[in-house]
């Protein structure tokens, strides 16, 4: 088990196998299909609730070395696909941004994704900074920020930049000519999270245009069994608040009833700032995306296809 | 190293008996070392370390109840030694008839006392059957700093490192609270691990108070109840409205009716086991009735996540 904060050595390591891969996604559950870059794995901010404390079994971060061997897979996996536009990621077992002003790992991946125009980049962090990228950015790159409210951040996300600093950052790539994501991602439980959630997408409408919000995720706390030991161990209140079960794929997820609930209220109050917002949300059940938006998805290939559609309306023929 | 120790006979008096740097033995009382006192008239040598008076090494016990017994002297090696290797000499030769898990505790806290440093430590965790951890290494060290009563509740039930881990995710009032409501109750290990699994998220999410539940329950099944219906109360509520539509239904012992305990999946799993056709039509009115009553309505409502 990784401790909070134990992720200290950085290591440069060969590339090998499959660095650009899908989305694992979970059986029973709409995924969105999403292509994940693991240029990075691990990541300094070491948020309390974060699933890579039980996924990774190395403590150093680990830098690809070789980035042409990861833009090779990248064109391989757009040249591919005939059917969709591709959304690709750093942000899955890293955080896009907390290395990359030292590293300068985004540069050459937001300028392959400028020249090419067939497929969508996103910097997905907690961490803002990007004065370095904004020469570089172009609209092909969608930065976002998960958020949580200050309280959370103060708690669970100790390392990484306060809410307000996110949202500047995220206004900066908005005046850069990018579009930008939100992802509510993990939505925590806890006493007074409803007013909180509130206040927060008041505060985010005021600092940026929600027109220019590519799109928002919705995804309530999981995890696996492992990280529930670790929670107990740490007397973790704000994360055990709510009332869990074990879902199909073994993770800890809230009931069924309580993640409608918060979806709908997250969902109702981002819809009541910008009512064309595309909100999704992240591994749902079907009848959950029904209850909470109405809509009917059965598949991932439904989930996908309004992707699409989302970046065709905003994009036009320039994807 | 220890070379060779002579055997000798050691006047009691001249033994510290109150000195328990060595002393891992638990409980201190042992009926067999006495009756094979007793019995045989023989006492096993003990072993000492040279001081004035002289330390037990091993072999407290006897000394003890022979001292109890009015004996005046013992057979005793008596050794020159530094305390680490008095302390592992301890642990070993204890080790041959068998370490109960507090005593390994005790061992591992011992050592931990002394200044032993950690790899050490760590490697005669390992030979005690403890792994190299230091999370079990701390968990030792809450046990050994147990009060008699709760470590002998610990090996009356042979409970795990791991059942005895959540035990201590609890404060040390609620672990109070909880021993003095099992004592005497007929328990598992594997009940009792899930009660303190839900005793220790209970008590972080509702605080102490809720335990006063344990002063209306009779069972340690009821008391598991009364917790979740505190810390899980939509869960509870779905789980009693499915018993009550359950009870509705009326279904007889060979029809079954399940759904997902964790009300995730929107199906229902109906079995039915029958010897003759007349059965199947019987069955088959039931649940008629059922559908017609609504009561698989409401089941699906439970698991639908539809919020009334």
């Amino acid at each position: 088990m990784i401790s909070s904060s134990s992720f200290l050595l950085v290591k440069f390591v060969e590339g090998k196998g499959q660095i650009v891969r899908d989305c694992p996604g979970t059986k029973n559950h709409i995924c969105c299909g999403y292509k994940t870059v693991d240029l990075v794995e691990g990541c300094i901010l070491s948020c309390s609730y974060c699933i890579l404390r039980c996924y990774l079994n190395h403590k150093e971060i680990r830098i690809l070395k070789d980035l042409e061997y990861v833009i090779s897979q990248i064109k391989d996996a757009i040249r591919k696909e005939s059917k969709h536009i591709l959304r690709f990621g750093t942000g899955e077992l890293s955080d896009s941004l907390a290395l990359d002003r030292k590293y300068k790992l985004n540069i050459p991946l937001i300028e392959i994704f400028g020249n090419e125009r067939k497929a969508i980049f996103e910097l997905k962090s907690k961490w803002a900074s990007i004065d370095h990228l904004l020469p570089f950015l172009n609209k092909y790159t969608v930065v976002s920020f998960s958020l949580a409210p200050q309280r959370i951040i103060e708690t669970e996300e100790k390392r990484t930049s306060p809410l307000l600093k996110r949202l500047i950052t995220l206004k900066k790539a908005i005046d850069r000519g990018c579009y930008v994501g939100l992802h509510f991602d993990p939505i925590i439980i806890y006493p007074g999270f409803e007013k909180d959630y509130e206040d927060m997408v008041d505060e985010i409408s005021k600092v940026i245009d929600l027109k220019k919000v590519i799109w928002v995720s919705l995804g309530t706390l999981r995890f696996p069994k492992d990280l529930y030991e670790v929670f107990l161990e740490e007397r973790r209140t704000n994360l055990l608040y709510g009332e869990f079960i074990r879902g199909e794929d073994g993770k800890y997820r809230y009931l069924k009833k309580e993640r409608v609930r918060v979806y709908k209220l997250t969902y109702g109050l981002l819809k009541e700032k910008e009512k064309d917002l595309f909100i999704y949300l992240c591994m749902e059940r079907p009848e959950v995306w029904e209850e909470v938006t109405g809509e009917r998805l059965q598949t991932n290939e439904d989930l996908i296809t309004k992707f699409d559609n989302r970046i065709k309306s905003l994009y036009g023929g320039s994807i | 190293m220890i070379e060779h120790a002579d055997l000798r006979l050691v006047n009691i008096d001249d033994v510290n008996l109150e000195n328990r740097e060595y002393h891992i033995s638990f409980p201190d009382e042992n009926s067999l070392v006495e009756l094979l006192i007793d019995k045989t008239n023989i006492i096993n040598p003990v072993t000492l370390l040279y001081s004035e008076p002289y330390i037990v090494i091993d072999g407290f016990r006897r000394l003890k109840y022979a001292s109890r017994s009015g004996k005046s002297s013992v057979p005793a090696y008596i050794l020159s030694i530094s305390r680490e290797e008095a302390l592992t000499l301890s642990i070993c030769q204890n080790l041959l008839r068998g370490l109960n898990l507090v005593e390994k505790a005790i061992a591992v806290a011992k050592m931990h006392k002394m200044g032993i440093p950690k790899e050490k430590i760590l490697n005669m965790m390992d030979i005690l059957s403890l792994g190299k951890s230091e999370k079990v290494k701390d968990l030792c060290l809450n046990i050994a700093n147990e009060k008699p009563e709760i470590k002998n509740y610990f090996l009356e039930h042979s409970l795990s490192l791991k059942t005895i881990s959540y035990f201590f995710k609890l404060k040390e009032p609620t672990r109070n609270k909880i021993i003095s409501f099992l004592l005497g109750k007929s328990v598992t290990e594997s009940s009792l691990r899930e009660f303190f699994q839900i005793a220790v998220v209970s008590e972080l999410k509702c605080g102490d108070k809720v335990f006063s539940e344990l002063d209306f329950a009779e069972t340690l099944e009821d008391a598991k109840k009364r917790l979740k219906k505190k810390a899980w109360p939509l869960l509870s509520d779905l789980e009693q409205e499915f018993a009550k539509v359950s009870s509705r239904m009326a279904f007889p012992p060979n029809v079954k009716v399940r759904m997902d305990p964790n009300f995730e999946k929107e199906e229902l799993e109906i079995s039915i086991k029958v010897k003759k056709k007349e059965e199947i039509e019987l069955i088959l009115t039931k649940l008629n009735s059922a559908i017609k009553r609504g009561d698989f309505d409401k089941l699906f409502e439970l698991s639908s996540g539809k919020i009334c």
